[in-house]
């Protein structure tokens, strides 16, 4: 699990003053920058981010063309990366599938903090005996293999990528909850919150204020992390057939479509393994990156 | 020892329970009515009513819920909705397929993982740790499959020393599945061996500054016996800890796996449930894996008492 600071002191989380902030989010930035792996895979994300955004004024061929008399054509001057079973231009559909990806990735995203966060909030808050049997739940959901309880949640909600996205979501959800409880018993007992508490602050402003700034260090490191294995779940669930749909198509259906050529059209396999391999690596390396800039505590010794 | 495995036993049904209860829950979500659909498309609607009391849909969710749950605990998981086959005759052919895939890889990781994460703890900071430490990053980032679906490429297709498909039973002949599982046992473990290189390079730093590891040392014994006797038992409960989480996830993998290598393992079967809605299937395979898992845990519990005396 993540290091989490134990010596944070009454002024962590008091309100900081603008240059306060400001020297903070430098000090930041220079130690993230003197990680090359963390900047090199930084960059490498913005790349994707920019396909994402505007992959198809950048496709240089209709990804969703059929061109039957150009089918499974190897790579070449006019097909980059060769063509596919339908005669489609690859590099074309590798990146328009960008945006599908890294939407994928974002809505799990999505699933998982907007329910595990709360949940955990709530676990940490409540009476112990309430907030241990939720987090007893949570254990048992956790102990199973994520691909399988992705296909069950499948099972229930059909193939599609939304719904496999949903999915992966769950999967997270009780893994930010088990951040968030930890983060938030770690600071809730502290003397200032609970001079706050005394002279009757709201506990939404306690959350809000003494509580949150609290918690996002460990947050954004445990999303970074998630986000590679979004990915990786996302071109898995792709690849078996049960995410995304053709004639869209993400990076793992684009491998899952290759599957049958092996024999006859290997190149069909290269691409968007590797483009996933690296996104996967640029997403860790940046993680690992946070991780080692933020706050005393999270840094770890190598 | 014993009042271990009985603790562990006591959590283990609530969580079975609770399981089969989630999934039997999630039938309620399916959209469409599976008895609609078996009926056929042209279907009257006594026939479709008739369906449905055969399925026994037409009986109150709780009632099918312990019909099931009665039945399971006899071994008997019930019937596909589409197909009508024994559940439980389905896993027994497929599941064995599944787990000596996952097992094997599991060696593999355990093979390739330790002595690469204790070669690159004790050349800490030399060539042979970056080479190690890099391999692993990378090891962790690939998707196994497509790792998978190389491998096939290069020594399958172009070089010819490995079928391509065609899966030969164990107990049919063992060289040919040894043969035969070799690249898929390497695509599926590679990740799990990074991952354990990583924790025990981690470990086993940390052990040989501790004391007794210079104790030891400073007492005269020798290097191996230091290291062997000494540090490695220590070093190795983490790693037991990550094999046991890795058996889920491999179990997990082995589903895709399982498809680039036409392996006729629950993957498939899971898949195409999925697909055809066929939810007791579904159902089955959820309670099975769940139950292998908590068999795992619970031996690597046992092995972490037997590793340090002091949590038994």
């Amino acid at each position: 699990m993540m290091p989490v600071d134990t010596r944070k002191t009454d002024t962590s989380s008091a309100p900081e003053t603008a240059v306060a902030h400001y020297r903070h989010r430098w000090r930041f930035l220079r130690r993230f920058l003197s990680h090359p792996g963390a900047v090199l895979g930084g960059a490498f994300l913005a790349l994707v981010a920019v396909l994402a955004m505007f992959g198809p004024h950048l496709a240089p061929h209709d990804p969703l063309q059929n061109n039957l008399g150009q089918v499974l054509q190897p790579p070449s001057g006019d097909h980059w990366l060769g063509t596919d079973d339908l005669g489609r231009d690859l590099l074309s559909r590798l990146i328009v599938a960008t945006r599908i990806t890294v939407q994928a990735a974002l809505i799990s995203l999505a699933v998982g903090v907007g329910i595990g966060v709360p949940l955990g909030l709530a676990a940490a808050i409540m009476p112990p005996l309430l907030g241990g049997l939720l987090m007893r739940i949570t254990d048992g959901i956790m102990a199973f293999p994520p691909i399988l309880l992705a296909i069950g949640v499948l099972g229930a909600l059909g193939p599609g990528l939304t719904q496999a996205m949903i999915a992966v979501g769950v999967v997270f959800v009780p893994r930010f909850a088990r951040l968030t409880r930890a983060s938030v018993q770690q600071v809730y007992h502290e003397t200032y919150i609970e001079a706050s508490r005394v002279i009757g602050t709201p506990l939404r402003r306690i959350l809000r204020w003494h509580v949150l700034p609290n918690i996002t260090g460990p947050l954004v490191v445990q999303i970074a992390v998630t986000c590679g294995f979004a990915m990786l779940a996302e071109a898995g669930l792709s690849f078996l057939g049960l995410g995304a749909q053709p004639p869209d198509a993400s990076w793992g259906a684009l491998l899952g479509r290759a599957l049958p050529y092996v024999n006859t059209a290997w190149w069909l396999g290269i691409a968007p393994g590797l483009l996933i391999t690296l996104t996967v690596l640029a997403t860790n390396a940046v993680a690992d990156g946070i991780g080692d800039s933020l706050g005393r505590g999270s840094r770890r010794q190598k | 020892m014993l009042a271990l495995i009985g603790r562990r036993l006591l959590v283990t049904l609530p969580l079975l329970l609770f399981v089969t209860l989630l999934v039997s829950l999630m039938s309620l979500l399916v959209p469409g009515d599976p008895a609609v659909q078996i009926a056929g498309e042209n279907a009257t609607h006594e026939q479709i009513e008739l369906t449905r009391q055969r399925l026994g849909l037409d009986r109150p969710w709780h009632e099918r819920y312990l019909d099931w749950l009665a039945g399971a605990a006899r071994g008997d998981l019930g019937n596909s909705v589409f197909t009508n086959d024994s559940v439980s005759q389905l896993l027994q052919e497929r599941l064995p397929v599944t787990l000596a895939l996952t097992l094997s890889a599991l060696v593999f990781a355990a093979l390739v993982g330790v002595p690469a994460g204790i070669l690159a703890a004790l050349r800490r900071n030399r060539w042979q740790d970056s080479l190690i430490r890099g391999v692993a990053t990378i090891g962790i980032a690939m998707p196994g499959y497509w790792l998978g679906l190389l491998l096939l490429m290069v020594f399958a297709i172009q070089l010819g020393l490995f079928p391509t498909i065609g899966y030969t039973p164990l107990t049919e002949n063992p060289a040919a599945w040894l043969h035969g599982i070799v690249l898929p046992t390497v695509a599926l473990g590679a990740p799990a061996a990074a991952e354990v290189a990583r924790q025990l390079r981690r470990s086993m730093i940390d052990t040989l500054q501790q004391d007794f590891v210079r104790t030891a040392t400073a007492k005269g014994l020798r290097y191996w016996m230091v290291l062997g006797k000494h540090a490695l038992t220590h070093a190795a409960n983490p790693v037991v800890t990550v094999l046991a989480t890795q058996m889920a996830l491999l179990l997990g993998a082995a589903v895709i796996i399982e498809k680039v290598f036409v392996i006729p393992g629950i993957g498939e079967l899971a898949v195409n449930s999925v697909i055809n809605k066929d939810l007791t299937i579904v159902q089955g395979i959820v309670v099975v894996t769940t139950l292998v898992i908590v068999v795992t845990n619970l031996l690597a519990d046992l092995a972490h008492a037997w590793l340090s005396p002091r949590t038994r």
